[in-house]
């Protein structure tokens, strides 16, 4: 058994198999250059794309997925051998130590990137006040949104809180921002934050009788004394004039559109409906942002990974430390 | 004189007196060519203080910034191995430095607010550390050049060699390794992932591997030949991971 382990574990077979896979991710990098059509930006670890379907272009991948599992066999019996040698001697260096959590570290990041490559999802997409259905999250809206900004007017962060209504009845409130996303399932579910802006929602128009001001929003119909006026939509005239367009619709069933142009002091800023003047006051506005909802349950192993490399750096760091005292001291 | 101006001048004092350095180098005057080193790194001391005071943040978010930041790092890697390498390695760590440095001249240098991505601690971590990376393991790579005529005759003197570029690589490794963690953290908050199909990420991956592996290489016999050669393929590999992918790619890392 122990003579198979060292077999596999051949350092000299590793060396080369991870110049194998050097080799093919450099080509990697020039196939997706070359073809940034294939490879769109922001464009998450994701496996199962390069099987949907599969390409010649692709070629690298496969060789690479290839080229890391024979690695990857190679690491597992080296570290294997380590741990064996490392029992029986019952004397571990620093050195020793932190090569083999680096190599624990390396061996568990490419499990977990497998696992993410797979099993892993994104969803890029607007959410509003309205709110849209995330997976497991249920309902998300954007509750509020603030832009701050630099002295000289360029964006410096974004604000926003979001409710989330989860399929279990569970209501939350999250604050996000840029570089901190909202976190769920111990870290596993991700709704990041991309950017955020606020959008026309509906017309603010006061009745001239009274000035009494209503708020239409868009497809949501408000009752008036005789009827009932529909905001149909925000639109813009070829020169980059806004208008709204209106249905009014009579007790008695009769339909008519109406348009208003959105300026307060252009003259079709109003509008008659009945013998009532309806003139224009304000556009209304509501938050949305755009935001990457992200599930990956190989985090959890990520995690393992990144600590027990932080201890392998820690560790290498005193070694080198130790070696340079003597160095200092022989000089 | 505005802040700006005095930005300005400080880099180009500092240009000046790397160019005096490298003078000094050449022509046999080595605790000057020390002195305005350190000089240099004080002017860049200036270049850096008062770009944060303006930038509100780290100021390490522009090209020009990241091309001086590895023209300092190069010149405190040279200064660090001063005695254990030639003058010759010396002048081309200097060389290499002042190559970096004259993005001054080539880019227009407007100092701006970092984007909002960019303002997290990570970011100033994650940056720093593989810049250092990168000097720690060009300083391999130059001992590497300076080795082949030693390698090519199996000479006992590159024995010397041999071992200061392992040791520079084992430094660079662990801030490369440390620049991986912090920018993987930096990614997971920023972008959801800690890895991403971007051209950057991709030749970070490469080089951690490529130079991981290379620290395995004193134990191989077999393979041991090969040292001085993929330390200078190491050499190309960095200027792609840092330039080619910052100015030739479709990468998100772009400047």
């Amino acid at each position: 058994m122990y003579n198979l382990i060292r077999i596999l574990g051949d350092r000299h077979a590793g060396f080369i198999l991870c110049l194998i896979v050097v080799i093919n991710l450099v080509a990697g990098s020039l196939v997706m250059n070359s073809h940034p059509e294939l490879y769109p930006k922001f464009f998450h670890l994701d496996l199962n794309y390069f099987f949907r379907p599969a390409r010649i272009e692709h070629l690298w991948l496969y060789a690479l997925l290839l080229a890391f599992s024979l690695f990857g066999i190679n690491l597992l019996a080296c570290i294997i051998d380590s741990i064996i040698r490392i029992v029986t001697n019952r004397t571990a260096r620093l050195k020793e130590i932190a090569a083999l959590l680096f190599h624990v570290a390396l061996l568990i990041t490419m499990v977990a990137h497998l696992y993410e490559g797979f099993y892993a999802s994104t969803q890029q997409m607007p959410i509003t006040a309205q709110g849209v259905e995330l997976p497991e999250l249920g309902k998300v809206q954007v509750e509020s949104l603030n832009n701050i900004y630099y002295p000289d007017g360029s964006l410096k962060d974004t604000e926003v809180t979001l409710s989330f209504s989860k399929p279990d009845g569970q209501r939350l409130r999250k604050n996000i921002a840029f570089n901190e996303p909202a976190v769920f399932d111990k870290g596993r579910r991700q709704v990041v934050l991309m950017s955020g802006e606020t959008m026309p929602s509906g017309v603010v128009v006061s009745r001239s009788s009274d000035n009494r001001e209503y708020l239409l929003e868009v497809n949501e119909p408000i009752t008036l004394e005789s009827g009932s006026l529909m905001l149909q939509g925000l639109f813009e005239t070829g020169s980059g004039l806004p208008y709204a367009q209106f249905l009014w619709e009579s007790v008695n069933g009769n339909q008519q559109n109406y348009f208003m142009v959105l300026d307060a002091d252009a003259p079709h800023s109003q509008i008659k409906i009945d013998g009532v003047l309806y003139r224009f006051n304000k556009v209304a506005e509501a938050p949305y942002i755009i935001a990457i909802a992200r599930y990956n349950p190989a985090i959890p192993l990520m995690l393992v990974s990144l600590i027990l490399a932080s201890i392998a750096t820690v560790l290498l760091i005193r070694w080198l430390g130790t070696r340079g005292k003597v160095q200092f001291q022989k000089d | 004189m505005t802040l700006q101006l005095i930005v300005t001048i400080s880099i180009y004092i500092g240009f000046c007196l790397l160019g005096v350095s490298i003078a000094a180098s050449m022509t046999g005057h080595f605790r000057a060519a020390t002195a305005t080193s350190y000089l240099y790194l004080f002017a860049c001391t200036v270049f850096y203080a008062i770009r944060a005071y303006l930038k509100e943040f780290f100021p390490f978010t522009d090209k020009i910034e990241s091309f001086v930041i590895l023209s300092v790092l190069l010149v405190v890697c040279a200064l660090i191995y001063r005695r254990k390498i030639s003058n010759k390695e010396f002048i081309t760590l200097q060389m290499l430095s002042l190559a970096a440095a004259s993005v001054v001249f080539i880019f227009v240098d407007v100092i701006r607010f970092p984007p909002m991505f960019l303002h997290t601690i990570w970011y100033p971590l994650h940056v720093p550390v593989s810049f250092a990376a990168y000097a720690f393991w060009l300083v391999a790579g130059v001992s590497a050049v300076y080795a082949i005529p030693a390698w090519y005759r199996n000479d006992p003197a590159l024995e010397e060699r041999s071992s200061l570029m392992t040791d520079a690589n084992r430094i660079g490794f662990v801030f490369f390794t440390l620049a991986m963690l912090f920018g993987g953290i930096w990614g997971y908050f920023a972008w959801g992932a800690y890895f991403m199909w971007d051209p950057k990420l991709h030749w970070a991956v490469i080089l951690w591997l490529f130079y991981g592996n290379l620290m395995h290489i004193d134990r191989l016999p077999k393979l041991r030949r090969w040292k001085v050669p993929l330390y200078v393929a190491g050499i190309a590999m960095i200027l792609v991971a840092f330039i080619g992918t910052s100015f030739f790619s479709q990468s998100i890392h772009r400047f």
